[in-house]
């Protein structure tokens, strides 16, 4: 069952997964961090397949947060790539906006 | 339908995978095109192509072309001096000593040419003055030659005698002039193959067996590519020896946590260390166990590693070049034996040794000063090479190249002792320090003739800047340190009286361990050791 679920959701998606392998193999071929291609694969597969900028900008508030909890606890180096990645998913959350921004207005 | 509707159409369908395409190719032309990095391989820097320009700050040179001895004291009328200093000039350059009085009249004592050399070399001159003088400086002859001339380690002793029949009768000056340029351990005969670039959280290096009880620098080969425009975040090679504990041609190699030294430096900084031939030579000053394996290791993890910050280190792919010991990666805490050795030398340290074959602590001086009076004079240097004058040490000892002092951490069992040793025996010795700094525990110093009674050296507490006031009793409290001690600091001086029998004095360091709360280091400054001893 759940085999056949994941060859539907695969067929369902092909270009939506090819999408994103290329993403990864781009990550790989530039020599990035595990962590940052991960994060450029979901970036593509978000604008690909949007979900609510409210979910979005729940991450973008908890890295907000956690950003100056890290700096005090001196984690330097942890801080910096936290912040990064609150960057990303502000990014995303305004992407999101524009996308359902103009949704609302197409069914309006 | 025309075409331009049908692709209206096409787009409007697949907006979501035409924008997903155009961020990936965004993405890729920035990465590829907007950031400016080279490669730079040992090749392109032989022959001293790529050294960068001394930016230390030289003592003598075009816009400073004298340069004043400060320690000068009273230069008595009539009496021998002597002058030992370290010297070393970037072009031939000539200089000449002279001696002034307040009243600006100036005296020539000598006339120094200086060759070219990237070496400190110790000079010694003798002089006789006829009259009283204030001061003692160095002069370029010629201000615009276009020499950087470093000088160091000035010292100044009057001499007790009284015509020039005696200075044939004084015994030679010893200086402890170590010798940091011997290579121990070596793999330099085959760096053809280039071991794959690091990646993440991987530390690559090379495990040797020691043959040594010191290790003063590590040389290595490796080509770099970096961006052309350092960011804020900037590309670091650090250097860390490990202790190994485990046979090496096992996997999974067991390790010391605490390193026996490390060194970093940034990306800028890096062709500093370029050698003529290309390769690095850094500097990695440790006491290391004879017959022991190390695994001496580059780390660039702080450098952000990517497409355009990273090193390739190089040496061969043959296991057998270097049969001592292996390439070797570090994954976490355990290192993993690779094919190959890379292009690797270990540099040694050799110690003068004194009359009576002691080791001579690196810069220290015995002088005969005549009339059977000798005198005996250390300082720390603030360099790397201090840690090696330590004679025994808690394994946390290190040195802080920000504060360029030694320093260990607030522990009870962390200290670190010198063996202060002379041909001679000792008249009197004189020894001061100061604390590290304010923000630091207290210390404690102690001294001892057989390092079984141990006689603590008093201390004054002082600003830690020294006020304006040439009175340097005025700010201090004894013994006493009180509330508002925060911005005080320790200040060492003592007079041990050698009986003139003993010739081995042992000096220890260590946190004052009621001194809670005031931070994790302690460390002190400035130490200064000097003496007179009875040559006989």
């Amino acid at each position: 069952m759940i085999i056949k679920n994941l060859l539907n959701f695969i067929f369902r998606k092909k270009i939506d997964i090819a999408i994103a392998i290329i993403a990864i193999a781009m990550g790989s071929y530039l020599v990035w961090k595990i962590e940052d291609i991960i994060v450029f694969a979901i970036f593509i597969w978000i604008i690909m397949n949007p979900v609510s900028s409210r979910y979005l900008a729940y991450f973008t508030i908890i890295f907000f947060v956690v950003c100056p909890i890290l700096l005090i606890l001196k984690n330097g180096d942890w801080a910096e790539t936290v912040a990064v990645y609150a960057y990303y998913s502000l990014a995303m959350t305004t992407l999101m906006i524009f996308y359902e921004f103009q949704n609302e207005n197409e069914t309006s | 339908m025309t075409l331009f509707n049908k692709i209206r159409e096409q787009y409007e369908k697949n907006t979501r995978y035409i924008l997903a395409l155009f961020v990936l190719l965004v993405t890729f032309i920035i990465n590829q095109h907007f950031f400016n990095y080279k490669k730079i391989t040992t090749e392109d820097c032989k022959g001293g192509k790529c050294l960068s320009e001394n930016t230390e700050n030289s003592q003598l040179s075009a816009k400073n072309p004298f340069y004043y001895f400060e320690d000068t004291k009273i230069i008595a009328a009539d009496k021998f001096y002597r002058l030992i200093f370290r010297e070393k000039s970037t072009l031939d350059s000539t200089v000449v000593i002279k001696l002034a009085k307040q009243s600006d009249e100036e005296k020539e004592i000598r006339l120094m040419d200086l060759p070219k050399s990237e070496d400190f070399s110790y000079q010694e001159i003798v002089f006789q003055t006829h009259d009283n003088f204030s001061s003692l400086f160095f002069e370029k002859k010629n201000p615009n030659d276009g020499a950087e001339v470093f000088l160091d380690e000035i010292k100044l002793s009057q001499l007790n005698i009284s015509s020039e029949n005696e200075l044939a009768s004084l015994k030679a000056t010893l200086i402890g002039e170590s010798n940091f340029d011997l290579v121990n351990q070596e793999q330099t005969t085959d760096a053809s193959y280039k071991f794959p670039p690091f990646i993440q959280k991987t530390v690559m290096g090379q495990i040797f067996r020691s043959d040594s009880d010191y290790m003063s620098g590590i040389r290595v080969n490796f080509d770099i590519t970096k961006e052309e425009e350092l960011s804020s975040k900037r590309y670091v090679v650090k250097i860390k020896k490990i202790i190994s504990d485990n046979d090496f041609q096992d996997n999974g190699i067991k390790i010391k946590d605490i390193p026996a030294a490390n060194f970093s430096c940034p990306v800028e900084d890096l062709e500093k260390y370029r050698q003529l031939n290309g390769t690095f030579k850094f500097p990695l000053f440790a006491r290391l166990e004879k017959g022991a394996y190390y695994f001496v290791s580059v780390d660039n993890k702080e450098a952000g590693n990517n497409k355009f910050n990273y090193i390739q280190l190089r040496g061969s792919k043959d296991d057998n070049s270097y049969s001592e010991g292996t390439a070797a990666v570090m994954i976490g805490n355990q290192v993993y034996k690779i094919d190959g050795d890379l292009y690797f030398a270990i540099y040694g340290a050799e110690f003068r040794e004194n009359s009576a074959n002691q080791k001579m602590l690196t810069g220290s001086t015995i002088e005969d000063l005549g009339k059977n009076e000798g005198a005996f004079n250390y300082r720390t240097s603030g360099t790397p090479t201090d840690l090696l004058d330590i004679a025994t040490s808690s394994n946390d000892i290190d040195f802080n190249s920000g504060k360029k002092i030694i320093y260990g951490s607030f522990d009870t069992d962390s200290y670190y002792i010198y063996d202060i040793n002379t041909p001679y025996p000792l008249k009197r010795l004189f020894i001061e320090a100061t604390q590290a700094t304010a923000n630091w525990p207290k210390v404690k110093i102690f001294y001892s003739f057989d390092q079984k009674k141990w006689a603590e050296i008093p201390f004054t507490l002082q600003n830690e800047v020294p006020p304006i006031s040439t009175n340097s009793t005025q700010d201090s409290t004894l013994n006493n340190p009180s509330a508002n001690d925060k911005n005080l600091v320790q200040i060492f001086k003592t007079e041990i009286d050698g009986v003139g029998l003993l010739n081995k004095v042992f000096l220890k360091i260590k946190p004052d361990p009621t001194d809670i709360g005031s931070g994790n280091y302690y460390g002190i400054k400035n130490l200064k050791i000097t003496g007179y001893l009875i040559l006989k």
